[in-house]
């Protein structure tokens, strides 16, 4: 290192601790400090655009006045890839016979440069010196920009942080509402099927007193009626515990109690409980079962899947219909599916048809009590068993509902 | 003839209990909320309670909690509420109850099982 560089850099060191890289004295400073370093040399700051007023008068307070240096030189040097340029200059108050032009620069931006003018030809050692002075007063300059642009941005970000805090705040709060309000729901429904079940027990079992005809015989009429009453109390039940399901797996609290269980029993049993509504419409029922083992699931549950769908088959199909159920099974997977040639689903409807409250067609369930969830409760149930149940089905053919139970072949 | 205390608040229920079992040759007292039922339990011999939860002044826990804490001796229990709440089940379990009835029971199913307990 030679000793002139050795001496710049040590006094731009002291310099720039000492001074604040934007006040006036910082570049009175260095310029008188770094003219001591050469012999008779005059020395200017220039910054290209953006200068604020410290900066400018900072370039006001040096000796430099007025400029035999042509600014299209200068403009070419700019413009050129050269980071140092040495100009042949003619001496007035400022420049003595060479000048030599640095740029200011961090990384490929140029935001000004520095002059030096001598009156010896500046050798290597100077050339050396002055271009390590400029790129230090370069990066410290720059930095102190960017660190002006980073206070902006961190401030802009602050300011985005806090906005999104609100709004995560709002949104927190509006979460906690909405799960008050489901809890709500979910209690109000609970209720509101206790409530519905002390008038219909006596409903149900007065008229199943006067059936049992232990209080006196009845006549045909009177049969028939106290039949309807029952029927119809039923009915209303079978909506009450509809409606007590989904409250339950809208609460996170149906029970899942799986155990081995053999899914061909299990489906027979709902066959022979069906018989009565399927044979009353002369519809064939067929069971092709292709998995006789066991499987893992809620024996209940996994029954009340098959009612729900093998009821509504039922419905939907014509009188001397036929309702086919399949079971196979898929590595660990067991596929059951229920095929009818009923009066289908349109298309368009095929996405709603698990949705809440959804009846699609009234000419078909006018005369049947349904709640419209019945759907909705088996998909359910369905997943419970780590299931997905799908659809395939086309108007007046038919519909068949595809179910793959995840990995619970035993 | 065996004794029944039937605990329920709804008039309607208590009548077609008190009637089912009464036809069934059975000397059926009424309770009509949970304080009445602890007096008539504590000042009578019964062969089994019919009990309702939801009631006025003490529910049906409450009581079965009381006549346990109060060491007061009581036959075997019914219980019929229209909670069909998996936890009140649980709850009756641990009361060391079988027969939780869901509203509307089964008249038939009812009395077989009130007929399990006594004959």
């Amino acid at each position: 290192m030679t000793d002139l560089l050795h001496k710049t850099l040590n006094l731009i060191d002291d310099i720039i601790n000492k001074s604040d890289v934007k006040s006036v004295d910082f570049y009175s400073d260095l310029l008188l400090m770094m003219s001591s370093l050469y012999e008779k040399s005059s020395l200017a700051i220039f910054f290209l655009e953006n200068t604020d007023y410290t900066l400018k008068k900072a370039i006001k307070n040096s000796n430099f006045t007025d400029c035999s240096l042509k600014e299209k030189r200068i403009e070419d040097f700019l413009e050129s890839d050269d980071e140092i340029t040495e100009f042949t200059t003619k001496p007035d108050d400022f420049f003595s016979k060479y000048t030599l032009a640095i740029k200011l620069k961090i990384r490929e931006s140029v935001f000004g440069f520095m002059l030096l003018s001598l009156n010896s030809k500046p050798d290597d050692s100077v050339k050396a010196s002055f271009r390590a002075a400029v790129n230090i007063i370069s990066y410290k300059i720059k930095d102190y920009e960017l660190n002006d642009v980073f206070k902006l941005q961190l401030k802009a970000l602050q300011d985005a942080i806090i906005e999104k805090e609100n709004a995560y705040e709002i949104i927190k709060t509006q979460h906690k509402k909405l799960k008050e309000l489901d809890k709500a729901k979910s209690l109000f429904l609970a209720n509101i099927s206790h409530e519905l079940r002390t008038p219909l027990n006596a409903i149900i079992g007065f008229s199943q007193a006067l059936d049992s005809e232990i209080f006196g015989s009845l006549n045909e009429k009177q049969k028939e009626y106290i039949n309807d009453i029952q029927i119809s109390g039923l009915h209303l039940l079978g909506m009450i515990n509809e409606i007590l399901d989904l409250s339950k797996f809208e609460a996170n609290a149906m029970k899942f109690s799986p155990s081995e269980i053999s899914p061909h029993q299990s489906i027979n049993e709902v066959i022979g409980i069906l018989e009565p509504l399927y044979k009353n419409k002369n519809i064939s029922v067929e069971f092709i079962s292709k998995y006789d083992g066991k499987i893992l699931a809620d024996y209940q549950k996994f029954q009340q899947i098959l009612y729900n769908l093998l009821s509504n088959a039922i419905k939907f199909t014509p009188e001397n219909g036929k309702i086919e159920i399949y079971s196979n099974k898929d590595k660990k997977d067991y596929i059951l599916k229920i095929k009818d040639n009923g009066i289908g689903i349109d298309k368009k409807f095929h996405n709603k048809i698990f949705k809440k409250f959804i009846h699609l067609d009234n000419i078909y369930t006018k005369n049947q009590s349904s709640t419209g969830l019945g759907l909705t409760i088996t998909k359910e149930l369905v997943k419970l068993h780590k299931g997905k149940i799908t659809l395939e089905s086309e108007v007046n053919k038919g519909t068949t509902f595809i179910m793959q139970f995840k990995d619970i072949l035993v | 003839m065996k004794k029944i205390l039937v605990v329920e608040d709804n008039e309607l229920n208590m009548k077609l209990f008190y009637d089912i079992l009464t036809y069934q040759k059975f000397d059926v007292e009424k309770a009509l909320d949970g304080l009445e039922a602890y007096e008539k339990i504590k000042n009578n011999d019964y062969d089994l309670i019919i009990l309702d939860i939801q009631l006025p002044k003490l529910d049906g826990f409450s009581l079965l909690k009381k006549l346990n804490d109060d060491k007061i001796k009581f036959p075997n229990v019914i219980i019929t509420s229209a909670c069909a709440m998996d936890s009140d089940k649980q709850k009756a379990e641990g009361f060391g109850i079988k027969d939780y009835l869901t509203k509307p029971i089964d008249i038939n199913a009812f009395i077989k099982t009130v007929k399990s307990y006594l004959l």
